[in-house]
């Protein structure tokens, strides 16, 4: 290829970063190898985001990056830079949103530990594309949760979109 | 029960949904669980864990580790100067792990602590762990209880004569002599080994403030960690503070004082640094505790007609190193506890082995050696009826417990003062079956897939003491309730709360014991510093011993509450209702006096007190079960436990012929937990319970090679997921306990104990042409398959 | 469970990106979606130098339909794959749910997947099953690897250093042809135990052209000839399918994990294939 010079790339082990945080823009500069869920938690100190394994696999670190459910815990924090990022602790401006409330309501939460996980998957993803409650069980799938056998998360998420059949 | 156990004149709460108390801030994640602490000034640790199954430590190197920049210690037990093993306070009939926080001179399994990096964060920590040499002497290792239990394997432990930390083999003359006489079968059972797995790994953090430790820990259990660590460290217990915030979920896994929490607590005193453990998933899958592990030989005498005469059971359980505090012998025992089932089988000797091996420490997990028991009897109900020829179904209900057997002692000793057996089982038939022919006409023709339907019928013991694993602890449990000037209450409590929603509980039996607004209710659990000394959370025990306790509490302040208001509205006391906070004559709601009156006169104007009366409005109270015993007799009766539940279980199931996979279609469980106190949280419970009990029987499974090497990471580790679990439905009876205050039994393990047998008999049930052997779990579509010949698929 | 210490970078262009490999040999990698990398690095299972984030290259992120094929840009996020209506390429759209979860969909890239080669794997058996070519880039150009010649062994691949998989040609096959994917894993959206991928043309009511595949029981992706010939010119009846399902068990050589035997992965195989057959059977 006779393409003319490519700019140079320096590789750093210091990463300066734009993103937005629950509404709120953040520069921020950070050490290479940082995780997400490290910068979230340590750094913002939005530990609402929890960390069940570090290797994608639990689901508690879910967060919403530019409208997708993502796995906080294996990304780097560096890779996000000029994106934008809503947590647990942005999802209500104030009290509990419908979702939240439902969880509530349901008995959706025993340690609550999973829960911000399934609050961002489901507060992310469309609920057309998850039909009935198979789909439900579909959507949430990729969060584990080790206490409630998934009963009351199902008819919180029933009454939050307002889903009636077989609950 | 006495009367001393009532709830006060109007309850409003107890017995409805109650919405919990933290669940504001855990969804909108300000719960701040241990490993979201942190101080500006604080280290973190990482652990060097052994590589190798069994070997002698020749020699471990930290200098290049230590010259990290960033790192502030590292330490191996040599430094450890001043520590001392765990206790071990049952040596009259256990062998001794000597248990010491960081490996001496041996490792026994892989994963156990070599040595700890203390750094600035634990990036670096971990940096610096990857640079600590250690060389081992690898020895054979022991990997299975066969092997453990054969008096020429390689000794763990060079000061035991085998590898045998329990060994107990009481009289069996009675039940040797029916067998006899009689149709003798045997079967053997094995129940793999699983664990916990709770969401949030273990974590602590320790900081000193005015020479004193403060432990925020993810322990199940604040007294009882609080003076284990005065044990090990050794230190004044006044000088510890341990306190757990939200935890992760625990299911008995964070039972145990594990060897990381009295590491940062040395190391903070020593560097005067709060420090902080949280530990990642690949640590979790080989050094918290692991589960189960169990084998039951069963041999039995057998009526004509299939029913059970006698039993000679051996329960051997396979304790991995051994190396955890409290140890983790007492599953076996409760296991010989349940042998018998809820059925008339009048004799019974079990014998009971805990063997070490070069694996993870086994310890506590939900259910506690009941699931190997139920899946021992049930299983081998199943298979007497087909041995015999008789329904599997008519089997039980010509053994099954009536209410008019009750109360009924067991052959093992438990004591069956109330439970529904007999009535909670034709329920779940009724059901079952009805799903069963649903089923099958739906996938009947379907020449890919078996449909079948199994049951399980059980009792567990709950409330159980604290003895059979700590040798030391018994059974009580604490609780003290003040009233403040505003007629706000603050009740402090020994129990904790994992998630089950103690908390909850707490206020809703305060606030009706009291006849207050639930609002007014603080609660404050797991702070030894604010709470009187209670054992926590273990064996169900919480809502019977710390309802017990708080029940107590509360009648001594109602009481006094009454005289106050007597004097105040010149009645009489037996006249008087306290309720929404005001007390007033029954049937005429005024005049009335309001609870902050009554306790601004309690401890502000005490000069206006009925005369001789003394100031203050609380009450601390303790309770202990009186029926539960600590110590088995010589045959190894024991009633261990306060009170016992009972549950039916019922799984329906397709089998695909070609994959070996087991799909639940229906679940079905009824359930008796005496008097139930919040229904939702009730179901939660039981729902919880049975995804664990299913993830045991056909999924989880933590394997090792014949090295002692872990074979089960994360990722392999198949906790079910919402598509794994099916939809379950509950059938509640109560029978309230004569035994237990307001007749509660406990409800946390009902669900986990089951599935595994109900499981396991419908795939006998589903695979009946092919004659199965069904004795061990889990159920994995691997064994299933291996069960169906290979033209099974296509006929 | 933290990463080793690395450098990173994030270039704009595909040959920034050479650059920085060029410079760095072998202790830089490419980093994509990061689904499978991020988790090495935490567990210390990859230890790069250099991290050469290749996200931000929008070069890489084409998707089209060209006149007989469809051309996928490595980075393509598998989510954008199952979403998109891929009208030709029905394999990779059946293919593609069965990976992982919804979160990891949404930042695993079909590159990624690719490259990484996991023996269990969903799209590299995608990719073998219909012929798709594998581009790479490298300082001297580009050059087309075939799917039989580009996976290498379990995750190994045949880029040379310093050169990435710049797009995946998937060819748009005729409408003849009948696909179906199917994979036994222990929970939905774990790696696959075993699996199957068919691509069948049935021509007046018999098969005229077969390509089968099973992943997920070896070290790559592998063809099925002896399925394959034992159902070209056939009807796909039940003994055909009984036929197909044998030789296929026949033919592999699967390996072992406590996820099943040798002879277990056989009998799955075997399963599998007769279903997925019967689903594309005239
Ligand atoms: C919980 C979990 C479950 C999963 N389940 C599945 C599953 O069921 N099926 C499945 O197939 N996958 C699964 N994955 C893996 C996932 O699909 C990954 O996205 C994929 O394997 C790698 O894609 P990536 O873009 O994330 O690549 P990365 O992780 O960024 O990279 C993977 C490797 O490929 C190299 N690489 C990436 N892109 C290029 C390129 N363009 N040129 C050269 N080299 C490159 C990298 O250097 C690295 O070595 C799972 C992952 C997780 C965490
Ligand atoms: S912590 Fe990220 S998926 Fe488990
Ligand atoms: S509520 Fe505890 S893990 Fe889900």
């Amino acid at each position: 290829m006779s393409a003319p010079a490519a700019r140079r790339v320096e590789p750093v082990a210091e990463v300066p970063i734009s993103v937005t945080v629950n509404a709120r823009a953040v520069e921020a500069v950070v050490p290479a190898r940082q995780l997400l869920a490290d910068f979230l938690r340590d750094d913002l100190r939005l530990t609402g985001t929890h960390v069940g394994c570090e290797q994608g696999i639990c689901g508690a670190c879910t967060i919403n990056l530019d409208g997708e459910p993502v796995r906080s815990c294996i990304m780097l924090a560096a890779q996000v830079d000029g994106s934008s990022i809503t947590t647990v602790e942005g999802l209500a401006s104030e009290g509990l949103s419908p979702l939240q409330q439902a969880f509530k309501d349901n008995h959706g939460l025993q340690c609550g530990f999973c829960t911000p996980g399934f609050l961002m998957t489901l507060a992310t993803v469309d609920p057309d594309e998850y039909p009935g409650t198979d789909g439900i069980r579909e959507a949430i799938s990729g969060n584990l949760c080790r206490c409630t056998g998934y009963g009351g998360i199902l008819q919180a998420v029933r009454t939050a979109w307002n889903r009636v059949e077989d609950g | 029960m006495a009367d001393a156990f009532v709830l006060g004149s109007r309850p409003v709460y107890t017995g409805t949904h109650v919405t919990r108390r933290q669940d504001d801030a855990l969804l909108s994640g300000r719960g701040a669980y241990v490993a979201d602490l942190r101080r500006d000034d604080m280290a973190e640790i990482a652990v060097v864990r052994s590589t190798v199954a069994h070997g002698r430590i020749a020699a471990i190197r930290t200098a290049e580790a230590a010259a990290v920049a960033g790192v502030i210690a590292v330490i191996t037990a040599a430094d450890l100067t001043d520590v001392s093993p765990y206790p071990n306070f049952a040596s009259a009939y256990t062998q001794t792990p000597g248990t010491f926080p960081l490996a001496q001179d041996k490792v026994r399994y892989v994963g156990s602590p070599v040595a700890v990096v203390l750094a600035e964060n634990r990036y670096i920590a971990e940096d610096a762990a990857e640079l600590v040499e250690v060389d081992y002497e690898e020895l054979p290792a022991v990997t299975s209880l066969e092997d453990a239990l054969d008096p020429d394997s390689p000794r763990l432990f060079e000061h035991w004569p085998n590898n045998r930390l329990l060994d107990l083999q009481p009289d069996d003359s009675e039940a040797a002599a029916i067998l006899a006489g009689n149709r003798v079968l045997r079967r053997r059972y094995k129940m793999g080994r699983h664990t916990a797995m709770p969401m949030e790994t273990r974590a602590c953090m320790a900081e000193v403030r005015d020479g004193r430790l403060h432990l925020w820990c993810t322990n199940q259990h604040a007294h009882i960690a609080r003076t284990t660590l005065s044990y090990v460290l050794p230190m004044a217990e006044r000088d510890i503070r341990v306190v757990i915030p939200y935890v992760g979920g625990g299911f008995g896994l964070k039972q145990h004082l594990y060897p990381e929490d009295v590491v940062a607590s040395w190391l903070a005193l020593r560097h005067g640094r709060p420090v902080r453990f949280v530990e990642d998933r690949a640590e979790h899958m080989i050094a918290a505790a692991h589960a189960r592990d169990h084998m039951v030989d069963i041999e039995a005498a057998i009526a004509d007609d299939g029913r059970i005469l006698a039993m000679r059971v051996q329960v051997v359980q396979d304790l991995g190193s051994a190396e955890i505090f409290p140890g983790a012998w007492c599953p076996a025992l409760t296991t010989a506890a349940h042998m018998t089932g809820p059925y008339d089988i009048g004799h019974c000797a079990v014998s009971v082995a805990a063997v070490a091996t070069n694996k993870t420490p086994g310890g506590s997990y939900r259910g506690f050696g009941v699931p190997e028991a139920v899946f021992a009897l049930e299983r081998f109900i199943d298979e007497i009826a087909a041995e015999v020829g008789v329904d599997r179904l008519d089997l039980r209900r010509s053994m099954l417990l009536q209410s008019e057997d009750l109360p009924y002692k067991t052959a093992s000793g438990a004591l069956l003062d109330s439970g529904s057996f007999a009535e909670s089982f034709e329920k779940v038939v009724e059901l079952g079956e009805a799903a069963h022919r649903r089923a099958a006409a739906q996938h009947g023709t379907d020449q890919q897939s078996r449909v079948g339907v199994g049951y399980a019928v059980l009792f567990e013991g709950v409330s159980p003491t604290h003895h059979g694993a700590s040798a030391h602890w018994a059974g009580h449990e604490s609780c003290s309730i003040e009233v403040l000037p505003d007629g706000g209450v603050r009740v402090a409590s020994g129990v904790t709360d994992q998630g089950q929603g103690t908390t909850t509980f707490v206020a809703t039996l305060a606030a009706d014991a009291l006849g207050v607004p639930i609002e007014t209710v603080e609660v404050e659990l797991a702070d030894s510093d604010s709470t009187p000394y209670g054992l926590g959370a273990f064996g169900s025990r919480q809502a019977v011993i710390g309802g017990g306790a708080l029940l107590l509490a509360a009648g001594e302040v109602r009481d006094k509450v009454k005289r106050i208001a007597a004097h105040m509205l010149e009645a009489t006391e037996d006249d008087l209702v306290i309720e929404a906070g005001r007390v007033h004559v029954a049937g005429s709601p005024e005049p009335a006096v309001t609870m902050a009156a009554i306790a601004t006169r309690a401890v502000i104007r005490t000069m206006d007190l009925p005369p001789g009366m003394a100031p203050g409005l609380e009450a601390t109270a303790r309770y202990e079960p009186e029926l539960m015993e600590h110590v088995p007799d010589e045959r190894g009766r024991i009633n261990a436990s306060a009170s016992y539940a009972n549950a039916a279980h019922a799984a329906v199931i397709r089998v695909d012929l070609g994959t070996g996979e087991i799909e639940i279609l229906d679940y079905i469980l009824a359930h008796d937990c005496g008097r139930v106190i919040n229904p939702p949280i009730v179901d939660g419970q039981i729902w919880g319970g049975i995804a664990q009990g299913v993830g045991g029987a056909l999924y989880e499974d933590l394997r090792f090679n014949d090295l002692g090497q872990p074979q089960t990471a994360f990722m392999d580790y198949l906790m079910p997921s919402a598509l794994e679990m099916p939809e379950v439905v509950i059938k509640h009876f109560e029978s309230p306990s004569p035994n237990t205050p307001l007749g509660m039994k406990g409800v946390g393990e009902g669900g986990t104990v089951g599935p595994a047998a109900a499981i396991g008999n419908a795939l006998a049930h589903a695979l009946a042409e092919f004659n199965p052997q069904i004795r061990e779990t889990p159920l994995s579509p691997a064994v299933v398959r291996a069960m169906i010949p290979d033209r099974g698929a296509a006929t | 469970m933290k990463p080793p210490p690395f450098l990173y970078c994030r270039p704009r262009a595909v040959d920034e990106a050479l650059a920085v490999l060029a410079e760095h040999g072998d202790e830089a990698r490419p980093l994509a979606g990061g689904q499978s990398l991020v988790p090495m690095l935490n567990h210390r299972l990859a230890r790069p130098g250099v991290l050469v984030d290749i996200g931000a290259i929008t070069e890489l992120q084409r998707m089209e339909r060209r006149a007989s094929d469809w051309l996928i840009g490595a980075t393509v996020t598998q989510r954008r794959v199952e979403r998109h209506s891929l009208e030709g390429c029905e394999l990779l759209s059946l293919a593609v749910p069965f990976i992982g979860h919804r979160q990891i969909r949404a930042r695993g890239t079909v590159g990624g997947s690719i490259a990484h080669a996991d023996p269990a794997a969903e799209l590299p058996a995608v990719a073998l099953t219909v012929d798709a070519t594998m581009v790479a880039a490298g300082r001297d150009g580009q050059r087309a690897i075939g799917a039989s010649s580009f996976f290498a062994g379990p995750y190994m691949n045949s880029l040379a250093d310093g050169e990435i998989l710049s797009h995946v040609i998937f060819p748009v096959l005729p409408s003849t042809t009948r696909c179906s994917f199917k994979e036994f894993a222990r929970r939905k959206g774990d790696f696959a135990v075993a699996g199957v991928a068919a691509a069948v043309d049935i021509t007046d009511r018999v098969v005229s052209k077969a390509r089968l595949t099973a992943f997920a029981i070896g070290s790559n992706p592998v063809r099925l000839p002896g399925a394959e010939g034992a159902i070209v010119g056939r009807s796909l009846d039940a003994a055909d399918l009984d036929t197909a399902a044998e030789a296929a068990a026949a033919e592999i050589e699967p390996w072992d994990d406590i996820h099943g035997s040798p002879r277990y992965r056989r009998q799955i195989v075997a399963a599998l294939l007769q279903r997925a057959l019967q689903e594309v059977a005239p």
